[in-house]
């Protein structure tokens, strides 16, 4: 009976339904939570670039009262009707700069709101194994570099991996300068090699020993989203 | 017909954790250890053993896997058509791991991003693969069932060690990510120098080399025996 072919079809046409109703009850459930955690997650990548997040922060209400979402284009002009959640920076990437749509998270000042602060935009790139991203937090002189928070998804652990996992490397870019003084896109160059510091030079950060192609990676993603964001941070400064 | 009822008879007055049951459990701890003695999993037990938290989630998810496919073949081992059997208990397998990615994804995010791939890697744990065939096929639920615990708490007992080893000497901490992390060569007033390849899956193969050589020399296991 059981090696009938009617027997074996049946078989697994219900296995697969009845696996297929547990799993998707199971997503259903849970997805709600699954979005926020999601959410949560961007939110506190966002906040890290301009201030240190740690366990008692409360994420949700300070961005809630700091933060405002929009989308541009790469000539700085703001795009309405574009919701920022439905701008996905990997596919846009795929894009020639001058049709993507780019998100840019602008952040009020602490204290007076009226005042704007800081301005993160989120890149992406690849690495040597597998894509690479970052949020930037640039100063409201749109220039120099407040913070920066990478992320990865498979680069070598103890090495390129450390521009996530080693807190050391992320403020190296603090209070470099994205562009030259006419806003050329000169971007932020990681050497190669490590133990460099470079008071005087605005452009470069140390690097991290025997990661020199994610350094790379990340040289070319900051430079691609410099050119990106150029003019509108070009426009602040008319 | 009189031995049969014989059977019949001992089988019901077997106690859940009978001898023989308990063996079940036990054994595959240190004599019959999955990846030590059978060599089986070794793929996850070099990627996911750089620090001990993930390394006890992911054995929290393999024991949760095995222990319910097992059970769950078990309980149908007498419909499965033995030519998809296979089949079958990879649709089992996927259920259960999927079902693992998905509450990971929704009750503690921070380790789903670390483990992400892993976890769907469980699906072609051979581990997870060989107590289906080997045992859940031909036993009833519940010694499978303990099969299933057993086998994923002697995977898990070799990856949570090798993890240890791996992120005192890789990164000079124990339990990094918890409440208790403790610096352990900070707090002795001494200067911490990473063993780089400890970082590495490399580091896990000489570690776990080395785990299965103490363990053979003590059990006096010997392949050609």
């Amino acid at each position: 009976m059981r090696n009938k072919n009617i027997y074996i079809i049946l078989y697994t046409v219900i296995l697969c339904i009845v696996s297929a109703v547990i799993l998707g009850s199971v997503k259903q459930v849970l997805s709600q939570k699954q979005e926020d955690n999601i959410a949560l997650d961007n939110k506190r990548k966002i906040l890290q670039t301009i201030m240190t997040v740690d366990e008692s922060t409360d994420i949700n209400a300070i961005y809630a009262e700091r933060v405002n979402e929009f989308v541009i284009d790469s000539k700085g002009q703001k795009l309405d009707g574009v919701k920022l959640k439905d701008v996905r920076v990997a596919k846009e990437r795929k894009l020639p700069i001058a049709e993507r749509k780019l998100p840019l998270y602008v952040i009020k000042s602490k204290t007076d709101t009226n005042k704007v602060e800081y301005y993160v935009f989120p890149t992406s790139g690849s690495g040597l194994w597998d894509a690479i991203s970052s949020y930037i937090a640039i100063k409201n002189d749109g220039k120099t570099i407040q913070g920066v928070a990478f992320d990865h998804v498979g680069e070598t652990p103890g090495l390129g991996a450390r521009i996530k996992s080693d807190p050391q490397i992320a403020p190296r870019y603090a209070d470099k300068e994205l562009y030259g003084n006419d806003f050329e896109p000169t971007a932020v160059y990681m050497v190669k090699g490590e133990g460099y510091s470079f008071p005087n030079d605005p452009h470069k950060v140390d690097g991290m020993s025997g990661a020199t192609l994610t350094a790379n990676g990340v040289n070319a993603m900051l430079k691609e989203y410099a050119e990106a964001y150029q003019n509108f941070f070009k426009s602040l400064n008319k | 017909m009189s031995t049969e009822t014989l059977i019949k008879v001992k089988e019901e007055r077997e106690p859940l954790f009978s001898k023989k049951n308990r063996k079940l459990l036990i054994d595959p701890i240190d004599s019959d250890n999955p990846i030590t003695v059978q060599v089986l999993g070794i793929c996850s037990a070099l990627a996911v053993t750089v620090q001990t938290v993930p390394a006890i989630v992911m054995s929290i998810g393999v024991i949760f896997v095995c222990a319910f496919s097992n059970l769950l073949i078990s309980m149908l081992r007498n419909t499965i058509p033995p030519r998809i059997r296979i089949i079958v208990q990879l649709v089992v397998v996927s259920l259960f791991v999927q079902m693992v990615s998905e509450v990971l994804k929704a009750y503690s995010y921070d380790v789903y991003l670390q483990l992400s791939v892993f976890i769907g890697l469980i699906i072609t744990n051979c581990i997870i693969m060989g107590r289906l065939e080997a045992f859940a096929l031909a036993n009833k639920p519940w010694p499978s069932f303990l099969d299933g615990i057993g086998n994923g708490l002697g995977y898990g007992a070799i990856l949570v060690a090798v993890a240890f080893i791996r992120e005192l000497f890789g990164m000079g901490t124990i339990m990094k990510g918890t409440a208790i992390e403790w610096h352990v060569f900070e707090s002795m007033g001494l200067k911490f120098q990473s063993i780089g390849i400890m970082a590495m899956p490399a580091g896990a193969c000489i570690i776990l080399g080395l785990l299965i050589w103490a363990q053979r020399a003590r059990n006096g296991y010997s392949e050609t025996n």
